[in-house]
C-alpha cells in the first residue's frame, strides 16, 4: 500500500515536471494578484475621512483603505493544446484596514479568507470547469459605485460546473449558504441555481441567473425556523417583547411562550439580469444590471429583562419573511476624444421593502437613486485631470429616517419626538450632491479605469441631512451631543492623497 | 450659515485650485522631460527581420496568431531600430512545441533575413478580483542574428480587464506596452552585441561556466593515455571533444562564456603526491596537451561556440611553470629563484617568490615578457588591421 502510494506520488511529480517543461511561454505554477487602495484624508470636520455615508454617491472618496491578495497554485498544469486534466487552488484574503490609515489601524481581525476554492478542467467533459469551495460569480461591475448588482452565489459554499463555449457560458451551482446567512445561528440553507451568459457578435451580451435557498426544518434544532407566539411587531422592533410580557405577567417569566415551528417553509431567492453592449462609436461598453431578491428570514435574537437580567430567545422567522430588495444600475463608458477625454456615466436605483414593517423608519423600507458622472482629461499619457460629480436621493418609505439639523432629536415627525427609535429624524428624504476633482498620475497610461493610479483630489459634499458623513457625533436620536455645533452642518470638504490599483 | 462654511473652506480651495493645478501640470511635464532615455540601437540601414507570432492555447485547441494591435506595437519597436518586419505565417511555427524547434523552422522557412524574432504567448485567466478580471500573459521573446547571437526574454505580464467579454486578445493588447518595452531592451542588447565592434561593455560576459577539462566529459577515448577514473589523483580522460558535445546543455543553462582550465603542454606526473590533471603545471603555453585535444579540436570548439553566440576564455598560466619544466634548464635566467613564499602578506614575496615551490617567472625580464606575450597572441583570433 505504502509502495503504491509512493509510486503514485512519484508519477504525479513526474507529470508536473513534464508538463511544465513543455510550455514555451512562461506559465508560473504559483501566482498572486490583488487589489489595494490607501489614502491620507485629514478630516477637520470631525468625520472619518470619507466624504459621505456610502457608495451610493460613487466609490471615490467614499471608501476607506482596502487590501486584497489572491493566490493561485496550479496543482496540475495541462500542456497547451491538450485536453489533459488541469487543477488549480485559489485563496483570497482581504480586509478594509491599514495601519495608520483608519481607526482599526490594520488589525488583522478585520481581514478574512473570503475565497477558497479548487478548480479543475477536462474531467468527465471537455470545456467544463468544476469549482469546489466558495462560489462567488458576477456578471460585471458598476465601477463608479464598486457595486455588483448581478452577483450570485457569493454566499454559497458548494460545487459548480461552468461550461465555456464560444457563444455562451452556462453555470450550474449547488451548495449551502447557511453560514453566510446565519453565522453563529447556522442552519443549512440548501442553495441551487444557474446562470447563463450569451454573446452576440462581440458587441452584445445577454445574461441572467437565479439562485434559491431553502431551509429545511429540523425538529429540535434551535436554529431552525421557529416562531415565538403572540409577539407583536412593534414590540419586536422596539426590542420590548419580554418587557411587555413581564408587565402583563410580572411573575410569569417561566411561562414565557415556548417557540413553535413556523407553519411556513423559510426560503429566499435572487434573480439577476444583465445586458451589455458596446464597441461602436464612442461607446466602449455599457452594462445594465438588475437584481430582485427575497431576503432569507431571520432566526432569533436575545431579549433580556433589565430587572432580573434573565433573557429569552425571541424567534422572528414569521416577522422577517416579507423582505424584498430591488437593485438596478447602468454604467456607460465613453471615449469622447480618443486619448484625450473619457467619460463614465452611471445610474443606480434601489428599493427595499419589508412588508411586515409599517411603523419603523429604516433602510429596509427605502428608495435610493443616484447618478454619477466621471470625466478624465489626459494632459499626457500618464498625467490626467479627474472630475466627478454625483447626485443622489434617498426616500424613507416608513416615516422620517434623516435629520435636517443638529437638534432634530427634539423635532421629530409632527413635532413629536420618539426617542425610543421608531423614527430617526425629521425628514423622509435625503438629497446629496458631491463633487470631486484633482490630478491623477497613471503610470500605465490612458483610461479611466487604468491602474495603478495616484490621485490628489479635493471633494465636497452637500447634503440636506445634518452632518451626513461618518462620525461619532450624531448617529442616534437619543445620543446626547455635548459638542453641538452652532449651526447645521450641510457641507463636508476633504482633500485626499490616495493610490489605488489592481495587480 | 451653511454657505458660509462653503465660502470659507470651499472658496479657498477653489480659488487656488487652478493655479495649483497648473503648477503641478508643468512640474509633471518638466519631470517627464528630464528623465533620461536609454539610447536606442538603430541600424544604419533598414534591415529585414523575420517575425513569427504564436499564441499557444491555454488548454485544448490550436495555436493562433497574435492580435493586430500587438503586432503594430512590435512593428513600431522594430521600426525605431530600423528593422523591417517580414511576418512568417503561423503555419511555419505552429507545428513545433519548443522555442528551439520553432526557431529552427523559422531559419528553414526564411533563409534571407539577417535577423529572426519569435514571439510566443500564452494567456490564462487568473480570477475575478474585486470587480475586475485578472489575466496573465506569459510571453517569451527570442531574437537572433542569423548564425550569431541569440537572446531570449521569458516573462509574465499581469493584466486586469474591466469586462468579462474582454478575453485573451484584449489581455494581449493590454500587455502590448509591456511586451514592446521588453522587446526594445532585448533588441538593443542583440544589436549592440552583433552590429558593432566589441566594446568593453558588450564583451562583458553574462554567465561563465568554468570547465575543469579533465573532469568534464570524455569525448575522445583515443587520447586517454593512462587515464584512470578510479584514481582521484590521476587523469580521468575529459577532453575538448567532450566539452563540444555538451555545449547545447551549457547554453540551455544560460551560460554564454566557457572558461577552460589550462590545456597546454604540462607536467603529467604526480608531484609530492598531488595529481597533475588540473593543468596548472604548464611546460609550454604555445602547444597543447594531447590528452585534451589538438589544434583542430580547438578550432572546432571555437566555431561551435561562435555559432551559439558564446565566448571562450583560455587560462594561461603566466606566474610560474610546472615543476621540472624544460624551460628551467634552457633559460635559467627567466626565474627569480628566491625560494618559496613564507609571508603571504608581503607583496614582494607574492610577486617574486615561488608559490608552493612552483618556479616563479621573472616577467620583468624582457625576454620572458616577450615569450609570454607571443604565447598569448598565439591563441587569439586574428583581427583585421
Amino acid at each position: 500500500m505504502r509502495r503504491s502510494s509512493l509510486t503514485v506520488f512519484i508519477a504525479w511529480l513526474g507529470v508536473l515536471c513534464a508538463t511544465s517543461a513543455l510550455a514555451q511561454a512562461p506559465d508560473s505554477r504559483f501566482s498572486a494578484g490583488g487589489y489595494y487602495r490607501i489614502m491620507a484624508r485629514p478630516d477637520f470636520q470631525g468625520g472619518d475621512g470619507r466624504l459621505g455615508y456610502g457608495n451610493l454617491y460613487g466609490r471615490l472618496m467614499n471608501e476607506g483603505p482596502y487590501a486584497a491578495l489572491e493566490m493561485k497554485l496550479d496543482l496540475l498544469q495541462a500542456p497547451p493544446g491538450t485536453t489533459e486534466i488541469w487543477a488549480s487552488l485559489h485563496a483570497r484574503i482581504e480586509g478594509g484596514t491599514v495601519f495608520s490609515a483608519d481607526s482599526s489601524n490594520g488589525s488583522l481581525a478585520n481581514f478574512r479568507v473570503s475565497q477558497l476554492y479548487a478548480r479543475a478542467g477536462n474531467i468527465l467533459a471537455p470545456n467544463v470547469v468544476w469549482q469546489l469551495g466558495t462560489q462567488q460569480y458576477f456578471f460585471g461591475d458598476l465601477g463608479l459605485y464598486d457595486i455588483r448588482p448581478a452577483q450570485l452565489f457569493d454566499d454559497t459554499i458548494g460545487l459548480s460546473a461552468r461550461y465555456l463555449a464560444e457563444k455562451f457560458d452556462l453555470l450550474l451551482t449547488i451548495g449551502d449558504a447557511g453560514f453566510a446567512a446565519r453565522g453563529l445561528q447556522y442552519v443549512p440553507l440548501l442553495t441551487a441555481g444557474a446562470a447563463i451568459r450569451a454573446r452576440f457578435g462581440g458587441h452584445f451580451e445577454l445574461g441572467g441567473g437565479a439562485q434559491v435557498s431553502v431551509e429545511p426544518f429540523i425538529d429540535g434544532n434551535r436554529n431552525s425556523s421557529y416562531v415565538t407566539p403572540t409577539v407583536r411587531y412593534e414590540e419586536y422592533v422596539r426590542r420590548e417583547v419580554l418587557q411587555r410580557y413581564l408587565e402583563d405577567f410580572p411573575l410569569g417569566f417561566n411561562q414565557f411562550p415556548l417557540p413553535r415551528p413556523s407553519a411556513d417553509t423559510s426560503a429566499s431567492y435572487r434573480a439577476v439580469g444583465y445586458l451589455g453592449f458596446g464597441g461602436f462609436g464612442p461607446v466602449r461598453w455599457d452594462n445594465f444590471f438588475i437584481r430582485y431578491q427575497r431576503l432569507h428570514p431571520q432566526n432569533f435574537y436575545t431579549d433580556t429583562d433589565a430587572n432580573s437580567g434573565r433573557s429569552v430567545q425571541i424567534y422572528v422567522a414569521d416577522l422577517t419573511r416579507d423582505r424584498y430588495a430591488l437593485l438596478m444600475g447602468n454604467e456607460l463608458q465613453l471615449k469622447l476624444i480618443p486619448d484625450r477625454l473619457d467619460a463614465v456615466w452611471s445610474v443606480l436605483y434601489s428599493q427595499n421593502r419589508d412588508y411586515a414593517n409599517s411603523i419603523k423608519a429604516s433602510e429596509d423600507n427605502r428608495i435610493a437613486m443616484s447618478t454619477v458622472l466621471r470625466l478624465q482629461l489626459y494632459f499626457t499619457r500618464s498625467l490626467h485631470l479627474l472630475f466627478e460629480t454625483s447626485i443622489a436621493q434617498e426616500q424613507s418609505l416608513n416615516g422620517n429616517l434623516y435629520r435636517s439639523n443638529f437638534d432634530a432629536i427634539f423635532s421629530s415627525s409632527q413635532g413629536v419626538a420618539d426617542a425610543r427609535g421608531l423614527e430617526y429624524g425629521d425628514m423622509k428624504t435625503r438629497n446629496t450632491v458631491q463633487l470631486k476633482t484633482g490630478l491623477v498620475l497613471n503610470p500605465t497610461g490612458f483610461g479611466i479605469y487604468a491602474r495603478p493610479s495616484i490621485r490628489l483630489l479635493y471633494g465636497f459634499q452637500h447634503s440636506t441631512q445634518h452632518a451626513a458623513f461618518g462620525n461619532a457625533f450624531v448617529q442616534q436620536l437619543d445620543q446626547f451631543d455635548a459638542f453641538r455645533p452652532r449651526s447645521t452642518i450641510s457641507w463636508h470638504h476633504l482633500v485626499s492623497l490616495e493610490s489605488e490599483g489592481w495587480f | 450659515m451653511a454657505p458660509l462654511g462653503f465660502a470659507r473652506v470651499g472658496g479657498l480651495v477653489l480659488s487656488r485650485a487652478p493655479r495649483l493645478l497648473a503648477v503641478l501640470s508643468v512640474l509633471g511635464l518638466l519631470g517627464g522631460a528630464c528623465i533620461p532615455r536609454i539610447p536606442i540601437q538603430r541600424l544604419p540601414t533598414t534591415t529585414p527581420i523575420a517575425v513569427a507570432y504564436v499564441v499557444d492555447p491555454a488548454f485544448a485547441g490550436e495555436p493562433t496568431t497574435a492580435p493586430e494591435k500587438l503586432k503594430a506595437v512590435i512593428a513600431a519597436i522594430l521600426a525605431e531600430r530600423n528593422l523591417q518586419p517580414v511576418e512568417l505565417p503561423l503555419e511555419v511555427v505552429k507545428g513545433g512545441k519548443l522555442t528551439d524547434t520553432r526557431m529552427a523552422a523559422m531559419r528553414e522557412a526564411d533563409t534571407q533575413t539577417p535577423y529572426l524574432l519569435l514571439v510566443e504567448l500564452r494567456v490564462q485567466f487568473f480570477s475575478q478580483l474585486d470587480g475586475r478580471y485578472r489575466w496573465e500573459v506569459g510571453t517569451t521573446l527570442t531574437a537572433e542574428r542569423r548564425q550569431g547571437t541569440q537572446v531570449k526574454d521569458p516573462f509574465e505580464v499581469p493584466i486586469v480587464l474591466i469586462y468579462d467579454h474582454e478575453k485573451q486578445d484584449a489581455a494581449m493588447v493590454a500587455a502590448s506596452h509591456d511586451i514592446g518595452s521588453r522587446l526594445g531592451v532585448l533588441l538593443d542588447g542583440l544589436l549592440s552585441a552583433s552590429a558593432t565592434a566589441p566594446t568593453a561593455a558588450s564583451a562583458k560576459p553574462g554567465a561563465i561556466y568554468f570547465v575543469m577539462v579533465d573532469r568534464f566529459l570524455n569525448g575522445n577515448h583515443a587520447n586517454d593515455a593512462d587515464a584512470d577514473p578510479s584514481d582521484l589523483s590521476a587523469f580521468h580522460g575529459g577532453d575538448l571533444d567532450g566539452l563540444i558535445d555538451r555545449l547545447d546543455w551549457l547554453q540551455s543553462l544560460g551560460i554564454d562564456t566557457v572558461w577552460l582550465s589550462p590545456i597546454f603542454t604540462m607536467r603529467t606526473e604526480q608531484w609530492h603526491g598531488y595529481g597533475a590533471f588540473h593543468g596548472y603545471w604548464t611546460f609550454d603555453l604555445a602547444s597543447l596537451e594531447p590528452r585534451f585535444g589538438t589544434e583542430q579540436t580547438v578550432v572546432k570548439l571555437r566555431q561551435a561556440l561562435r555559432t551559439r553566440g558564446m565566448k571562450l576564455v583560455l587560462d594561461l598560466v603566466l606566474n610560474h611553470v610546472g615543476p621540472d619544466a624544460p624551460v628551467i634548464a634552457a633559460h635559467p635566467g627567466w626565474f627569480h629563484r628566491r625560494g618559496g613564499v613564507t609571508d603571504w602578506h608581503d607583496a614582494t614575496q607574492l610577486e617574486t617568490f615561488d608559490v608552493h615551490g612552483l618556479p616563479d617567472l621573472a616577467q620583468e625580464n624582457p625576454e620572458v615578457a616577450a615569450s609570454l606575450r607571443a604565447a598569448t597572441r598565439r591563441w587569439l583570433r586574428p583581427r583585421p588591421a
